[in-house]
């Protein structure tokens, strides 16, 4: 008993001595903690631009202090560069210094003075930092001035306000960030400046503007610029401008393409420019139209009453082209494949633990993503996980082509994460490439690849077709020869010429005319034609094949579209009724009604024969299902200008002008509906908040 | 006489006899709720006299100061309600002093003012000497008498049991004009769990599985830490915010300085408590954690629309106050003191004579989903499909294959149907894994059984009731709860905001017949993740903050009397009336000020519960949460799909999203092994230490063994 007594105690002791030597050995590192928790969840979005839960890509691993260095507490930094070298400069703004780490973080030195021909002087708020061949560029924005500084800090050249007419006098210089290429030319972006980069020599002399963002060519813009080609020159001088949207922060990958971020644009947020400054970036094509070039949340969220929209402040582009955009507003990291693919989002604001209270700063070194928090003072180090990895090498060699090679890992990324799109989309290629199209179609599927899906699609209906072909030839001649065989006693033609519905399609004027003479119009038709029509909504949206449909099928609401059919419908009737009324038009609104329903057959059934064409055709071919549809809508056209030609005893252009006087109509009925239902809501809520006003005040 | 005015003169007697008796009554009442009352008052005089003995305890008061003190009979130590001889510091401003020296602190509300102001006993009270001190059976009360704010409080001080307890007894606050001065808040001994920031030493924060705060003081720079013991209140509905971290789910404050240790339990009052923090040089030399008590709940309200700019808040006030008893048991460990030590002591705690329950007793546990999913037909009708992602055959057949000795199966349902007020098909799910599969089989396995009742959340409360229970009495009278809806991840507030919770006076009942219906099926316990957050209440009804937690409280522990209660993020008011804990958070929200997490927790629980709130293959780091689970003693804890993984693509189901069993099937069992093999070593005994020093881990248990787990290469090594 004795003995074990003694042997416990040695243990003991053992322990005790190996924790104390690690305690030690820990007050002179850097915390490091592996996080088990986050305060916040990795997430990504699917076809329909719906967020959906998702591993996270990467973990803080470290968050560093300036306490936690010999060169004391961080004062709001700004920026942060990884050097050639494999150095880490920090843009120490507050304490006006740059500090500089190894690629292990740990620190090496500050720099805190410059010289002007060997006169010193203090570096006074560094707000950007570049590293080149051994020069850094110094962004000081209050000094209105850019530095290049040999490593000792010597001042080699300085680049100022460039003299220039197109750099208004208005304008102030205010430098933001700098970066060099290789052949040494200096960009900088300035406050306020909206025609892109300024660019230097790197002596300092100025060269010129460099790839200015574009104007989007929204609605408004486009109205603008039609009204002022009728304006007068002071007419268009009082009217709102249309200029570009600056830049936020750029920087250079590798094969000297510079990539920039914009803070608040809905749209094409980076943009990879190369030396002539044109974006060469691949716009990844989304599911849904809307998406596709957008860079940042597809998701709004609102904070305190107030929608918010992502703030994006810097970019990073690591050696192996995967871009990191970093969003101020929300503390999330995005990042995306050099496709522009969107891989992980992770990140979050917090006051306390990993989240940032006002990231201003990404980089990337070697597989780390840095970001420096000027609200926090710190800088934390992002590392991939498991899940990460596997990511990052799947898309590596599935963006070079290696399709079977990268489905190994494309398989164990869906056991980690089966809401990830791209990597049915991978292993979809790979099942193509192998020959297996049946495969390639469900993996193509569930990642919302229509093109992969189609493709795959033509050679599966080829391999069906080689097999099947023969007898399907066969059935069709021996379908043929029957026809011809009993020909005569098929009546179908004269039957049909029989009915009303032909001679409305066939020869409106006549038949319409007969029918308004001999009063033979019927509600039971405005009904029939109104289901029909209903239903082949519903089945163009709903039932259209996988390959052409890009809805939502679970978010539509068919009885919504029920009501909006009736409605405008009602509408258009009543609107005609009333301006032919005015117009001397003869027809009822019975007759309205009526030729309005039988102009729309055509285009109903061209709607249900486009429906079953989709099944059969690849996205190639889709140029069938457009006629069909052309066909019809032009029919149905044709036929609602006849028909109320002959109802309202118009010429040809009366009644197109009729029909177009109603549409316009129609509109401000719509108008005043909606107007009507904005009033009512608002009417309700002025009584909701006196209620509350009432409970809460008592 | 005429018998008129003979009546007159009977009818005059009996309203005098009324109105006597009423007075004698109201003033019977009123001694009654005076705890001071027959109690003569002791002299105030200085040094420290002895006024209560118990279990190994002595208790000392200085009734000049109000300063009180444990000694431990055995060693000698002393454990002082806030530090001496405070009035000598030279260093301490006057302010400081005042803040050091009180037993109490409240918060106040100026009601013509409009301002929110904090004050402190020794300061309102002590030092004008506006104060009684009653001596009681082991023990003491103190009645301090604010006057400028008109309030009184009476704190009891006594031992019982080896243990300190201190409360604020039920009506002993009075207060006498509220119309000026409102009383918020009242925090009991701040300075009780303290340590100089030049010493070494530890508090344990119950945020998440714990936070640690050291004495350091290098934390000066970190806001203080104020947050309420169960997380967000759901129960009120004006008071929803995002969720920015883990909420705390265990009521305790623990503090170790290598001499000796000190456990908190708030073991009354909890439900309206908060845990508060403070880093060494923050406002005092000390670093101290504390509990405050929400005496009148208050909120902001907004009239208006949030969005408009002309919107206005108000402050509005709970009609009602918190009058039951406030009281924190602290319990001391003077010899061998530690965490994992103190850790145990609140094990003891949570599970009175033995922390291992034998209903619970398991290695592994799975939780198998079922599903409702809202489709839409061709016309864009919403239905529900009721589906099973692991049928009933798939659940028996893992029970009965698999090479684990003993596992538990949570049958969770997961819907969206309450979006459109359809709760009865949520039971749906789970009806149909039962029907598919033989019940009497699967509990004669080696499984055992749980329904899971999931977070719950309606637009309309006696919809919600109405269909629930309604469901539960036709579809196998098993009702089972909804999925926290989660329609978009990183949009923290978006469903919350769209909640209405079930009025408190349903509660009672619902939890009731949950029971029932468990017991009709034979299933072995029901779980439920923050059954307390289903209650209502706003400002504007009836029914008050108070009322609503009392219901909960009365509800849940009901419940667990009759057993079979399980809470498996145990959001409410009755953690200690509870048979079993399930999920627990893997760390806490790393506040700054805390220097990193702990498993107190998990070492409190040890043997009997798993790891984490997550299961370990969602967690995006499987392997280092199932070492975590191997070094705190924890069993381990999945969430799988046996069957059918592809509904889950698109649909509300898409948080399983690595949940495929056949992907996992070997790492689980490799996962087993490796437990299996540290418990043999391990001897199924509980944990004597556990420290944590960079990427290491090492655990020592009561028997010898020594774990020692790598967290940079994730593996782990055990000797004995």
């Amino acid at each position: 008993m004795a003995h074990m007594k003694k042997c416990y105690g040695f243990l003991f002791s053992i322990i005790k001595y190996v924790v104390i030597a690690l305690l030690i050995c820990s007050v002179f590192a850097i915390t490091c903690f592996a996080s088990n928790d986050l305060s916040y969840d990795g997430y990504n979005y699917d076809a329909y631009s719906v967020s959906t839960p998702s591993p996270e890509g990467y973990e803080p691993v470290l968050r560093i202090k300036g306490e936690e260095l010999p060169c004391g507490t961080f004062k709001t930094p700004e920026d942060v560069f990884y050097s050639q070298d494999n150095y880490i400069y920090i843009a120490d703004t507050g304490n006006n210094r740059i500090v500089v780490l190894d690629k292990e973080y740990s620190f090496v030195k500050t720099i805190t003075e410059i010289y002007f021909d060997g006169a010193a002087e203090n570096l006074e708020k560094p707000n950007g930092i570049f590293v080149s061949n051994g020069d850094l560029y110094i962004v000081q924005s209050e000094k209105q001035r850019v530095l290049r500084c040999d490593d000792e800090g010597n001042v080699l050249a300085q680049f100022l306000r460039p003299v220039s007419d197109i750099f208004a006098d208005e304008m102030t210089y205010t430098p933001t960030k700098v970066l060099v290429n290789k052949s040494g030319t200096v960009y900088i972006l300035v406050k306020n400046f909206v025609y892109g980069a300024l660019t230097y020599s790197p002596e300092g002399t100025f060269l010129n503007y460099y790839g200015s963002n574009k104007v989007s060519a929204t609605l408004e813009v486009l109205l603008d610029y039609f009204w002022k080609q009728l304006m007068s020159k002071e007419q268009v001088d009082q009217m709102k401008r249309y200029v570009p949207i600056e830049y936020a922060n750029f920087c250079i990958d590798d094969e000297n393409f510079i990539y920039t971020v914009t803070k608040e644009a809905n749209k094409d947020q980076v943009r990879r420019l190369n030396t002539l400054g044109n974006n060469v970036l691949p716009v990844f094509t989304r599911n849904l139209a809307s998406a596709t070039g957008k860079f940042g949340d597809l998701e709004s969220q609102k904070i305190g009453g107030v929608w918010t929209t992502n703030k994006f402040t810097d970019i990073a582009v690591d050696s192996d082209g995967f871009i990191n955009i970093l969003d101020q507003e929300n503390g999330r990291i995005f990042q995306f494949d050099p496709e522009s693919r969107l891989l992980h989002i992770f990140g979050g604001t917090a006051n306390s633990g990993y989240g940032f209270t006002n990231a201003t700063s990404i980089e990337t070194i070697d597989e780390d993503i840095v970001v420096i928090d000027s609200g926090k003072n710190t800088l934390t180090v992002f590392r991939p996980t498991e899940y990460g990895t596997l990511v990052k090498n799947a898309v590596m060699l599935y963006n070079d082509g290696f399709y079977a090679e990268a489905a190994e890992a494309w398989e164990k990324i869906v056991v980690r994460n089966q809401n990830f799109e791209l990597a049915y989309d991978g292993l979809g290629k790979a099942a193509f490439e192998n020959g297996n199209y049946k495969l390639a179609m469900k993996y193509y599927k569930l990642a919302y690849s229509r093109d992969g899906y189609s493709d795959a699609f033509k050679e599966y209906r080829a391999d069906i077709l080689r097999v099947s072909l023969p007898y399907v030839g066969t059935g069709v001649i021996i379908l043929i020869g029957i026809f011809f065989l009993f020909r005569k006693k098929i009546k179908l033609k004269h039957q049909l010429s029989n009915t009303v519905v032909f001679g409305v399609l066939t020869s409106p004027s006549d038949t319409l005319f007969e029918m308004k003479h001999h009063k033979k119009f019927s509600y039971k038709v405005v009904f029939t034609v109104l289901v029909l029509f209903f239903f082949a909504f519903v089945c163009d949206r709903q039932l259209t094949a996988f390959t052409f449909n890009y809805n939502n099928l679970d978010k539509g609401n068919m009885l919504v579209v029920l009501l909006a059919i009736i409605f405008v419908f009602v509408a258009f009737c009543t609107v005609n009724w009333c301006i032919t009324s005015l117009l001397d038009g003869k027809g009822g609104i019975k007759e309205i009604a009526c030729s309005t329903a039988y102009a729309l057959i055509p285009y109903t059934v061209a709607t249900f024969v486009s429906v079953i064409m989709s099944y059969f055709l690849t996205t190639d071919e889709k140029m069938f299902i457009s006629i069909v549809i052309a066909i019809g809508l032009i029919w149905s056209v044709s036929l609602l200008i006849f028909a109320f030609k002959t109802i309202h005893e118009y010429s040809f252009l009366g009644a197109v002008l009729s029909i177009l006087i109603t549409l316009l109509g129609v509109l401000i009925v719509i108008f005043l509906a909606v107007l009507l239902v904005g009033l009512l809501q608002q009417i309700t809520s002025f009584f909701v908040t006196i209620y509350n006003e009432m409970m809460y005040r008592q | 006489m005429k018998p008129i005015a003979i009546k007159r003169i009977l009818a005059f007697l009996l309203t005098l006899v009324f109105a006597i008796s009423s007075l004698c009554v109201s003033s019977v009442s009123a001694e009654d709720a005076d705890i001071t009352s027959g109690l003569s008052p002791l002299d105030k005089t200085e040094g420290y006299r002895l006024v209560g003995e118990d279990g190994g305890l002595k208790l000392y008061l200085d009734t000049k100061t109000t300063n009180f003190y444990v000694e431990d009979v055995n060693t000698g130590k002393k454990t002082f309600a806030f530090p001496e001889n405070v009035e000598n510091n030279e260093v301490l401003t006057q302010a400081q002093k005042v803040e050091i020296q009180s037993a109490l602190m409240f918060t106040f509300w100026d009601t013509k003012r409009k301002t929110e102001n904090i004050k402190y006993s020794d300061g309102v009270s002590v030092k004008q000497g506006n104060y009684k001190v009653f001596s009681v059976n082991n023990g003491f009360i103190i009645k301090y008498e604010l006057k400028s704010q008109k309030i009184s409080i009476c704190l009891l001080v006594s031992l019982k049991d080896g243990k300190l307890v201190c409360s604020i007894p039920a009506g002993s606050i009075v207060e006498e004009a509220p119309e000026e001065q409102l009383l918020l808040n009242v925090a009991v001994l701040p300075f009780m769990i303290r340590g100089e920031g030049d010493t070494e030493g530890n508090i344990v924060i119950p945020d998440g599985s714990g936070e640690l705060l050291n004495f350091e003081l290098t934390k000066a720079s970190e806001a203080s830490y104020s947050k309420p013991i169960y997380g967000r209140n759901l129960s009120n509905a004006l008071t929803i915010e995002p969720k920015t971290g883990y909420d705390i789910t265990c009521p305790y404050l623990a503090f170790e300085n290598g001499e000796k240790g000190v456990l908190a339990i708030p073991t009354k009052g909890a439900g309206v408590g908060y845990v508060n923090a403070n880093p060494a040089g923050k406002t005092t030399p000390y670093a101290n954690a504390y509990f405050g008590f929400v005496y009148r709940a208050s909120d902001i309200a907004i009239i208006g629309d949030q969005k408009s700019s002309i919107s206005q808040s108000t402050r509005v006030f709970d009609d009602c106050v918190y009058d039951d008893d406030i009281t924190i048991t602290y319990q001391f460990i003077h010899e061998n003191s530690s965490l994992p030590a103190l850790a145990m002591l609140y094990g003891e705690y949570l599970a009175p004579g033995s922390k291992a329950n034998e209903k619970m007793q398991t290695n592994v546990v799975f939780d198998i989903y079922g599903y409702v999913n809202e489709r839409k037909n061709l016309l864009g009708i919403p239905y529900t499909t009721v589906g099973v992602l692991s049928s009933g055959e798939d659940i028996v057949a893992l029970a009965e294959d698999t090479k684990f000795s003993d596992i538990t199966i949570n049958l969770k349902s997961v819907t969206k149907a309450h979006q459109n007020q359809k709760a009865e098909t949520s039971v749906q799910p789970i009806a149909k894994v039962l029907s598919s599969s033989n019940m009497k089989t699967l509990l004669a396995s080696n499984a055992n059984v749980y329904i899971s009742a999931n977070p719950i959340s309606f637009k309309s409360g006696s919809l919600w009731a109405n269909s629930f229970f309604g469901a539960s009495k036709t579809i196998y009278g098993a009702p089972v709860g909804v999925y926290e809806y989660r329609e978009s991840t990183h949009l923290a507030n978006k469903n919350v905001s769209k909640s209405l919770m079930l009025k408190p006076n349903k509660l009672e009942k619902g939890v009731q017949k949950i029971l029932n219906s468990a017991k009709k099926l034979g299933v072995d316990g029901i779980s439920s993740e923050e059954l307390a957050a289903v209650s209502y209440h706003d400002y504007s009804g009836e029914e008050t903050l108070v009322d609503t937690h009392a219901v909960q409280e009365k509800a849940v522990s009901k419940a667990a009397e009759q057993g079979g209660l399980i809470l498996s993020n145990p959001f409410d008011y009755a953690i200690k009336y509870c048979s079993a804990v399930t999920d627990i958070p893997i760390s806490g929200s790393n506040n700054d000020l805390c220097s990193g997490s702990y498993p107190f927790l998990q070492i409190a629980l040890g043997n009997d519960f798993s790891y984490s709130v997550e299961s370990i293959n969602l967690n995006r780091s499987p392997e280092k949460v199932f070492l975590m689970a191997l070094a705190t003693g924890s069993i381990l804890h999945y969430d799988y799909i046996l069957t059918n993984t592809e509904p889950i693509s698109g649909t509300e189901l898409n948080f399983l999203y690595s949940a495929d069993y056949k992907s996992f099937q070997e790492m689980t069992e490799r996962h087993y092994n490796a437990f299996c093999e540290v418990r043999k070593i391990a001897e199924n005994s509980l944990i004597k230490d556990y420290c944590k020093v960079g990427n290491y881990v090492t655990t020592v248990f009561e028997n010898g063994a020594v774990l020692t787990i790598d967290f940079t290469e994730n593996t782990y090594s055990i000797t004995k």
